[in-house]
């Protein structure tokens, strides 16, 4: 699965930080990393999403040149991987509207956790406008990309993963 | 049984997360140190390429929809000028902003002509930033080619585009002058009142352009050119156009809403301007 991901992973990464800018020149754009990351971890397990976090932020970092510190978005994406593996409970037993919120709320919690490192290098940052032109647009861009990138998730993991889940 | 499986598993995803934000953390801190500077290097040589071949796809897969796209635009524009020749033959007023706007623009092709003494580095815009919060391009050059932090960024054209941010030795960021913290100083070509143009992206616009004096002349469609001021720019470089001038009774100080000349987002390459402050 790992190895699959890897080139899912690089593909996506690519998109985002090749294609993506240069294809939507506004702010409102999906996050293909952080999708695939919340539907490994829903699909599949939190110790996947982990790897899939790390190797899909090392290659975000690597493709996005030197804008921030190589490891930054591997970090945030390792941290994500842990939050989204909370939908994994699923108190609801409800398979449609979990996975929507998880993405929904994981890619919120990456773009706040990116304004948070972009402060810290001393980069000024606008929280609202953010907010409300990246965040917020990108999530539910994300939200809507979901069913499709669980399914695809679901399909691949039945025949080249390991279906483990970590119950909470 | 179960349970003791499920507990390892558990076990072996936290002793794995904590291993990964630790490498992570080691990364930052050897990238913050420039330590990985060989590694980026060895890894930049394989993706660039890959990156600049995505690039190519994607313009051309972008002028092909744009193609498609124009053809009822085309018709659209053939209309609407219609309209325009029918009114420029009645309204005189209309033919004088023309040609001011025509003299502009033959000052502005004089003006790039008229450069020699700008020398910069040619380099290819690889990509952008993947989070989508700042307005930022990669480009395939750094400081191996002599390309500092702060140095003024040109498209292939002349006109400004936006500054180095960050530099490593095959790779470098451009802060496109629409970014919240892009600040330039510049003069209006016409009547050389000086203001700074600011980034408005994350707010919505594009361009500002702040400390205008209250008295000053400046009006739609003025040019504005790097004033050269603090030296970090050189001068007389276009960079924005201005669309709407805001004054009220009150201020001190006008402001202008400004248009970019270049549509940043679909430049292929940029001269990065490596005699900085020249005048």
């Amino acid at each position: 699965m790992v190895y699959v991901g890897a080139i899912i992973l690089f593909l996506a990464a690519l998109v985002q930080s090749v294609v993506l800018p240069q294809a939507v020149p506004i702010s409102a754009r999906p996050h293909f990393v952080v999708l695939l990351v919340v539907a490994v971890c829903l699909a599949e397990s939190l110790y996947e999403a982990v790897i899939w976090g790390f190797v899909g932020g090392l290659m975000l970092d690597l493709l996005s040149g030197p804008a921030f510190p190589i490891g930054t978005n591997a970090l945030i994406l390792v941290l994500l991987a842990l939050l989204a593996s909370m939908g994994q409970a699923d108190p609801f037993h409800n398979l449609l509207l979990v996975p929507l919120v998880t993405v929904f709320t994981a890619t919120v919690f990456y773009h706040v956790l990116m304004m948070g490192v972009s402060l810290a290098l001393g980069h000024s940052v606008a929280l609202l406008d953010n907010m409300l032109r990246v965040a917020l647009p990108g999530a539910i861009l994300n939200a809507i990309l979901m069913p499709v990138a669980y399914s695809a998730m679901l399909w691949l993991s039945e025949r080249v993963g390991r279906r483990v889940r970590v119950e909470w | 049984m179960k349970q003791k499986e499920r507990s390892l598993s558990w076990t072996r995803t936290l002793y794995l997360l904590v291993a990964l934000v630790l490498v992570s953390l080691a990364l930052i801190l050897l990238s913050q140190g420039k330590q990985l500077g060989p590694v980026e290097g060895a890894v930049n040589a394989v993706v660039t390429p890959v990156q600049q071949f995505a690039r190519d796809v994607t313009t051309g897969i972008g002028s092909w929809i744009d193609a498609l796209s124009r053809a009822h635009e085309l018709e659209d524009e053939n209309r609407r000028l219609r309209g325009v020749v029918e009114a420029l033959t009645t309204e005189n007023a209309s033919k004088e902003a023309a040609i001011r706007e025509n003299e502009q623009l033959r000052q502005a092709l004089k003006f790039q002509t008229d450069r020699p003494d700008i020398t910069g580095v040619l380099a290819n815009n690889i990509g952008g930033d993947p989070s989508s919060q700042r307005e930022i391009l990669t480009i395939d050059r750094g400081s191996a080619y002599g390309i500092k932090q702060g140095m003024a960024v040109l498209s292939p054209g002349g006109v400004m585009v936006g500054t180095i941010d960050e530099v490593k030795q095959d790779r470098a960021t451009v802060l496109l002058i629409t970014d919240q913290e892009s600040r330039v100083p510049v003069t209006t070509q016409r009547t050389q009142t000086p203001g700074i143009l600011e980034g408005m992206w994350q707010h919505g616009s594009a361009l500002r352009v702040t400390h205008i004096p209250r008295d000053a002349d400046v009006a739609k469609d003025d040019l504005l050119l790097t004033s050269g001021l603090g030296g970090t720019f050189p001068r007389g470089i276009i960079i924005a156009q201005v669309d709407v001038v805001h004054q009220d009774d009150v201020q001190t100080e006008k402001s202008a809403e400004a248009l970019p000349l270049v549509e940043t987002y679909s430049l292929e390459s940029v001269l990065v301007v490596t005699n900085e402050g020249t005048p």
